[in-house]
């Protein structure tokens, strides 16, 4: 222990040093935040550690100290060299009391006037105007606040609790009919009958009143009777709020202590124990070992009636503990501190050691045995998985990130391995009391409906990953112990897009089934094989998609998978530009498939970090500009059919049109006829140009200076659509749209220099093979006329940067639609439309802005998935 | 054994918990902050951290969240040791992913019997 | 009157405020054989039982009244601690 001591004072004096140092620099050049915010940890730390010595009086002014410090930094209380000078004085009195315990010499009971004293001045800055804390008239009891840990009972509270009565304590726990108990000192003010108070009836009056000691002097026959010369004490069953409420007027003339009945019940364990090992009889003992409560009633009672009790400290506290036993109604908290061996507090249960070494070989049965075998649980294991199921059933529990802690925490303590949340509750909730779980369960239920149902309101289709294929309305499959219905099950991500990769196949597959119809028919001579291949392709299609649709599903992810890395970038990135900037997220339940979502999250970092670096201003600039000091940034998620609206907003300084106009000229993007031509809207538009930064340093937080054209080249390969809206000065809106999953998608397949790839169906609007005289030049572009129509040719050889053909007589041309208007793409060879689940590029393919993404053959090829936007910007 | 890791900056309080837990079948390791936890944890087998909430560089919530969004030290569980009293530093404790919060001063038997209740064995006397 | 002073037993009624803590205190200071009764004793104030609990003179009848449980056991026991059912 001395070593400990020795740890302790070494530190402490640092921190004492420390400390020092920091507060003679403050008076010299100022209360720097930094500076009192170490002196602060240094008194924290010194309170802290003195805490566990019990040194009562330095504790006391470290904290003093600390909460002095906490007021100067949070700006609550301006900082003076009187501060400084007091507090160089505390710092002065704590190294004395560290010479003295260094030494040993010390005298902790000569500290506590000094102590009081600081401590009160040290306050006094806090607040001029509250009265001093310490009772002087109550010298023997402190007005602590509620004890912190409802577990334990100080040893100050039990002393006084004791000096009431013997046994006052078991007494007290006998009668204790509620959950908080407290302890009154109430010495009335000699004249405060002539305040009209009357504090023996007010005493009666105490709300839950168990008992009460009133202490009245000797009185000569010339004593003035209309003085008052009692002191009382009482011990109660009831609430610190409703005695706080019942003395309001008297404050100032009573302490009151409270503390929990649970802290009571472990705080009488022992001596309950003890006793009963001393009175030894057997009927007693093992009615208590089987928690036998009707028997412990009626053996204490024959005791309490046979017995005879002696007035000694032992037979006294005898008959108070069978007292209490005949009458109480809960021994739990008596569970395994009764051995016939006269060990206490450890759990010797036998079912533990051995369940430990066999847990791994018993898994499917463990369940089941759980629920069968009732554990003894000491307190504080009752306690822990009271609080593990509380975390299972919480609003906020993430599986991913919770289960296999909790999982190997309630395994150690059972003696089990558990495969999911389901077994897992299921085993804690047999372990403890059924009532509590009870309680708790109703409580969540009924929490959860009203989840539910706002939850219902907002979102369509809202299922979690990893849950088995069900439509409960359970969206957010809470583990209850009743509810066993709800199954979960953890699944390696990889099987998951196994499984989505055969599913992608089988639906490629599926579609030569027609064809084959057809063969059948034409070839073979065989309409009736026909007709049944096609009827039998109907069902085979609709199989197929239903479980395309259900694999989709399982992917699924909340944004807030993504999301919820944001809200640290953001503080760290602010906090390096020292910027005040808030982020307020909204929509995260929104489901992504969750391979898209990291291709979301790219553009998303961007846009954020934008804004912060351009968007939002410093606080000195936002407060001249009258906007309030903190820049907010809001990140909403809104599903929207099958797609997912993003909006990112900043109510930062807006982007300039002006300043893009101009910017946009000198690059070369626009000329300088448009200079002047572009109207606003058209000139916030071209940040998103190719080649466009309005950033002239490229600013370390933003990376390689990623301007708009890199994040809408982003945007489109993940299949949506960018837009932006600006207003100088009030702040800037960008509208992602993406598609939610990766649906199926019809595409034309065609060859280019013997390579296959797609165009999505709906962007084609015909085939045509013309001759090669039909295309004309028109300046340096490629036109072809039809219908009356001039079309623009892109020669896909060309775009994609293959070797030009050699000449041809006709050329195949894919008609495709734009928002441009209709372009004609030249290719060599058109291939059949086919359905396929388009996957976004990954990895090196990811940079080319032509191929919005990939599929899979059934013969295992990789098709390539045009973008035609880009690809014709390229070519035009 | 059984690797125990204590999280706390201040040493008297990191050498206080050793001393009530510390037995011959656990190793007892030690970090001042969640930074050096984390440098100290990645690539160890720790079965319990001890956390302190109030530390240096990265406090004891942050530090819950980090421990459970890696996925080599996610299943560890964690006990959060506070000054804090108030229910809100509990239920933000348990927000952050810590399995059990507990105040200072902790009460020795208590913390003993948690730690074995949670890593099985028992600290010597 | 709450209290009426008959010739060796003051007799208590009902409430007794206040004002009759001197008198009862000076009429128990002359003689110490002197009695109270209690029978019909519904309240009083501090003052009032100040007197009884310092004096603890001899109780001729000890009160009805439920309430006044801890007066009779503080005073019969000579305790000063008293516990409720």
């Amino acid at each position: 222990m001395s070593e400990l001591l020795d740890v302790f004072i070494g530190e402490s004096r640092e921190n004492l040093e420390s400390a020092s140092q920091e507060l003679l620099e403050i008076q010299s050049s100022g209360p720097a935040s930094e500076r009192v915010d170490k002196i602060f940890r240094d008194l924290h730390t010194i309170k802290g550690s003195s805490d566990l010595f019990d040194i009562k009086p330095l504790t006391r002014l470290a904290h003093a100290a600390e909460d002095l410090l906490d007021s100067v930094r949070s700006n609550e209380v301006t900082y003076s060299d009187d501060i400084g000078d007091l507090l160089l004085e505390a710092l002065d009195q704590i190294s004395i009391w560290f010479d003295e315990l260094e030494v040993g010499s010390q005298n902790v009971e000569q500290w506590k006037p000094i102590s009081t004293q600081l401590s009160a001045q040290l306050r006094h800055f806090i607040d001029p105007t509250a009265s001093s804390e310490v009772d002087e008239s109550s010298a023997t009891v402190n007005n602590e606040s509620p004890i912190a840990d409802p577990q334990t009972l100080s040893e100050e509270h039990i002393a006084l609790i004791v000096n009431f009565g013997r046994n006052a304590d078991l007494d007290l726990l006998c009668k204790a009919t509620g959950p908080d108990c407290y302890f009154i000192q109430y010495t009335p003010d000699e004249g405060c009958f002539f305040r009209g108070e009357d504090p023996i009836n007010v005493t009666v009056a105490l709300p839950g009143i168990k008992a009460f000691n009133i202490e009245m002097p000797e009185l000569g026959e010339d004593a003035d009777i209309y003085n008052c010369f009692t002191s009382i004490k009482a011990l109660g069953v009831a609430g610190e709020d409703e005695i706080k409420q019942h003395m309001a007027y008297y404050e100032g003339q009573y302490s009151c202590v409270s503390f929990s009945t649970q802290a009571l019940k472990a705080a009488c364990t022992g001596k309950i124990q003890k006793c009963v090992e001393t009175i030894d009889d057997e009927t007693l003992n093992s009615a208590l070992n089987d928690t036998d409560i009707e028997q412990v009633h009626a053996s204490a009672g024959l005791l309490l009636a046979s017995l005879n009790f002696d007035d000694s400290e032992d037979g006294s506290a005898n008959r108070a503990v069978l007292s209490l036993l005949s009458s109480i109604d809960d021994l739990s908290f008596l569970n395994n501190e009764i051995r016939e061996d006269g060990c206490s507090g450890k759990d010797t249960n036998m079912n533990t050691s051995p369940e430990v070494g066999n847990s791994s070989a018993n898994e499917a049965g463990d369940s089941k045995r759980e629920a069968s075998k009732p554990k003894n649980l000491a307190l504080h294991e009752r306690a822990m998985l009271t609080q593990q199921l509380a975390l299972l059933n919480s609003d906020n529990y993430k599986s991913e990130f919770m289960f296999p802690s909790i999982a190997g925490l309630v395994g150690n303590i059972l003696g089990a391995e558990f495969e999911n949340e389901d077994a897992l509750a299921v085993a804690i909730s047999n372990a403890l009391d059924e009532e509590t779980i009870q309680a708790q369960a109703n409580d969540d239920q009924a929490q959860q409906t009203s989840n539910d149902a706002t939850a219902e309101t907002t979102q369509p289709a809202n299922t979690q990953p990893a849950k088995a294929l069900e439509t409960t309305e359970d969206t957010a499959a809470p583990v209850k112990a009743e509810r066993q219905a709800v199954k979960m099950l953890k699944v390696d991500q990889s099987k998951i897009d196994y499984l989505m990769d055969i599913v992608g196949e089988l639906t490629v597959a599926k579609n030569s089934l027609p064809y084959l119809a057809k063969q059948a028919e034409e070839e073979g001579g065989s309409r009736k094989l026909s007709k049944q291949i096609k009827a039998h392709f109907s069902i085979v299609n609709r199989l197929t998609e239903s479980l395309q649709s259900a694999v989709l599903q399982i992917r699924m992810v909340p944004v807030s998978h993504v999301f919820q890395r944001y809200p640290r970038l953001v503080r760290d990135l602010a906090r390096k530009l020292d910027k005040k900037i808030e982020l307020c997220m909204q929509g995260e339940d929104t489901e992504f498939d969750k391979n898209l979502i990291e291709s979301l999250s790219e553009p998303l970092i961007h846009l954020l970090r934008n804004s912060i670096d351009h968007g939002i201003e410093s606080p000195a600039e936002r407060l001249a500009a009258g906007k309030p000091e903190v820049g907010r940034i809001d990140l909403i998620a809104t599903p929207l059919d099958d797609s997912v609206i993003i909006e990112i907003r900043d109510d930062g300084k807006g982007i300039d049109p002006q300043k893009i106009k101009l910017l946009a000229f000198q690059k070369g993007v626009i000329s300088e006829t448009q200079l002047e031509n572009l109207d606003d809207n058209e000139a916030l538009q071209l940040i998103f140009a190719a080649g466009f930064s309005t950033s002239e340093q490229v600013s370390d937080l933003s990376g390689r200076g990623v301007g708009m054209d890199a994040v809408k080249t982003m945007v489109s390969q993940a299949g949506g659509t960018i837009e932006m809206q600006s207003e100088v000065g009030v702040g800037s809106t960008f509208k992602l749209l993406l598609p939610q999953t990766m649906s199926v998608n019809r595409v034309m397949m065609f060859e280019v220099n013997d390579q296959m790839f797609g165009v999505g169906m709906d962007a084609v609007v015909e085939t045509v093979k013309v001759p090669t005289a039909d295309i004309q030049r028109i300046r340096n572009e490629h036109v072809l006329v039809i219908r009356e129509k001039l079309i623009p040719l892109c020669d896909l050889r060309e775009a994609l940067g293959f070797e030009a053909a050699e000449e041809r007589e006709e050329h195949s041309i894919l008609v495709v639609s734009t928002p441009q208007g209709e372009f004609g793409l030249i290719i060599d060879k058109f291939h059949e439309g086919i359905d396929v689940i388009q996957k976004p590029l990954e990895g090196v393919l990811a940079g080319y802005a032509h191929f919005s993404g990939t599929a899979l053959l059934g013969d295992g090829r990789v098709l390539l998935i045009i973008n035609v936007q880009e690809v014709l910007a390229k070519c035009l | 054994m059984k690797t125990v890791m204590i999280v706390d900056d201040a040493s008297t309080v990191r050498m206080f918990h050793k001393m009530l837990v510390t037995s011959p079948d656990r190793i007892i390791e030690e970090a001042e902050n969640g930074v050096e936890a984390l440098e100290k944890a990645i690539g160890t087998n720790v079965d319990l951290f001890l956390v302190d909430v109030n530390m240096p560089k990265m406090d004891g919530y942050r530090l819950c969240k980090e421990i459970r969004l890696n996925e080599a030290l996610r299943a560890v569980p964690i006990i959060m040791i506070s000054t804090e009293s108030a229910n809100q530093d509990a239920e933000r404790a348990y927000q952050c992913g810590a399995n059990y919060y507990m105040t200072k001063p902790v009460d020795a038997d208590t913390l003993k019997s948690v730690v074995s209740a949670v890593i099985g064995g028992e600290a010597n006397e | 009157m709450p209290i009426t002073y008959k010739k060796k037993v003051a007799v208590m009624t009902g409430h007794c405020e206040i004002e009759e803590a001197e008198a009862l205190f000076a009429w128990l200071n002359e003689e110490t054989s002197r009695q109270v009764n209690l029978k019909a004793l519904g309240s009083a104030h501090t003052a009032v039982y100040q007197v009884l609990l310092a004096k603890k003179p001899k109780v001729s009848v000890w009160p009805e009244a439920d309430a006044l449980y801890w007066l009779t056991e503080m005073m019969q026991n000579k305790q000063s601690k008293v516990w409720f059912e």
